[in-house]
């Protein structure tokens, strides 16, 4: 040890010297003790370490870091296994029962719809809803359409359905009882036909367009 | 005189091995300790483990064997000193005025400095500029060459030299006159 030691000391006095040379000192014997003096600042042993450091330098101190890690993000971790949990549950549901579908599309549908469209489906709806009573009118005109002799008996059928109203789409317009024209199709295939269709056509018809003009001009 | 570092301990402690670490600061800190000792800060143990906190888990990063750790060491504990004198400068110094401490009506201010604090080498030091007394302490206390002094400081290594022969011509007349004012 005292030998590493005296050359550990003649290293530095190496150095020293070196220094003093390339500065043109190397004549001061004083500035040389000084500098002696300055190196043994360094002590011979290391501080004793702090509870911090020496934790540091034990070999076998286990990492927290694991745990601190889980500690902190264990709301998230478990918030994410809920949600995925949820969403795996809503999926089978979904993939077992089609009626749940069905609400499913129609309510994210309903939701995810632009605002404006919203009144102009639900007239759509209203004809879809109604299709059974549709359906019999919409044959009628067919048959008026197709076959002009034999819906002399049907055409009264027709007239009761009130076909019009659904067909000119006309709640909007004041001028629906101008409609019947369409009706009066039929008398360009037969004319007898002409005078039946209006007469049952008129009390269903003005009651539903009075109501909108009247709104629409307040 | 402090440790020597085996190059066992020094391949562990570079790969990030804990058992390394122990030999690191074993070899190194007198000198760590020295070097604060040297700039005259209020408590250089504090400030020693400190950069050993720093400097021991960030090992498996350092590259260049014993010689790229010691510039390691003392660029963070060069770093710690300069936060310290920041912070020492923000806080007011706060004491009662003594007419004999002060230095305005003695002839020479290196004078009686040197008398009131027995004139040891740390004294003197204080009386070069910081970048003088950086330079010195760094090249003598922690052992390092030119060019790892110019590396710590962002300076080329002509500006080091000049530094240095600033700071051992300024030391050189500051002891001669102590050695004058002793006889």
């Amino acid at each position: 040890m005292t030998g590493k030691h005296n050359s550990h000391h003649f290293e530095q006095d190496l150095r020293i010297e070196e220094m003093l040379l390339e500065s043109g000192l190397e004549n001061s014997d004083s500035l040389h003790e000084s500098l002696q003096e300055l190196h043994a600042l360094t002590t011979a042993e290391a501080p004793e370490p702090g509870p911090e450091l020496a934790a540091l330098l034990s070999p076998q101190v286990p990492s927290l870091g694991s745990r601190r890690w889980k500690k902190r993000h264990r709301t998230a971790v478990i918030s994410a296994t809920v949600i995925g949990a949820m969403g795996l549950g809503a999926g089978a549901v979904a993939a077992a029962n089609e009626d749940f579908r069905e609400t499913v599309g129609h309510t994210v549908g309903v939701l995810f719809q632009p605002s404006g469209t919203i009144p102009q489906e639900s007239p759509a709806t209203e004809s879809s809803a109604p299709s059974p009573t549709d359906l019999p009118t919409n044959r009628t005109q067919d048959n008026s359409a197709t076959v002009p002799a034999p819906a002399g008996p049907s055409a009264p059928a027709g007239g009761e359905a009130t076909v019009s109203p659904p067909t000119g789409t006309g709640p909007r317009h004041p001028l629906q009882p101008v409609e019947p024209p369409k009706i009066g199709e039929a008398p360009i295939v037969d004319g007898k036909t002409l005078p039946v269709l209006p007469s049952p056509a008129k009390p269903s018809v003005p009651g539903l367009p009075t109501e909108t003009p009247g709104k629409t001009g307040e | 005189m402090a440790a020597l570092l085996t190059d066992e301990d020094l391949s562990a402690a570079l790969a990030g091995d804990p058992s390394g670490f122990s030999a690191v600061y074993r070899a190194l800190s007198p000198a760590v300790l020295g070097y604060f000792r040297a700039r005259g800060a209020d408590d250089p143990e504090a400030l020693t483990q400190d950069v050993f906190v720093d400097v021991l888990p960030k090992l498996c990063g350092v590259s260049g064997g014993e010689k790229g750790l010691r510039t390691f060491i003392f660029s963070v504990a060069h770093a710690r000193l300069v936060d310290y004198r920041r912070r020492e400068a923000r806080t007011p110094i706060l004491g009662e005025y003594d007419p004999l401490d002060d230095g305005r009506r003695s002839a020479s201010a290196e004078e009686h400095l040197i008398d009131s604090l027995g004139g040891g080498i740390t004294e003197l030091l204080q009386l070069l500029n910081d970048e003088q007394r950086e330079v010195l302490v760094l090249r003598i206390v922690a052992d390092l060459s030119i060019e790892q002094v110019a590396g710590i400081m962002d300076k080329s290594t002509g500006a080091v030299k000049q530094l240095q022969r600033r700071a051992l011509v300024a030391l050189r007349e500051l002891v001669t006159e102590k050695d004058y004012t002793a006889s």
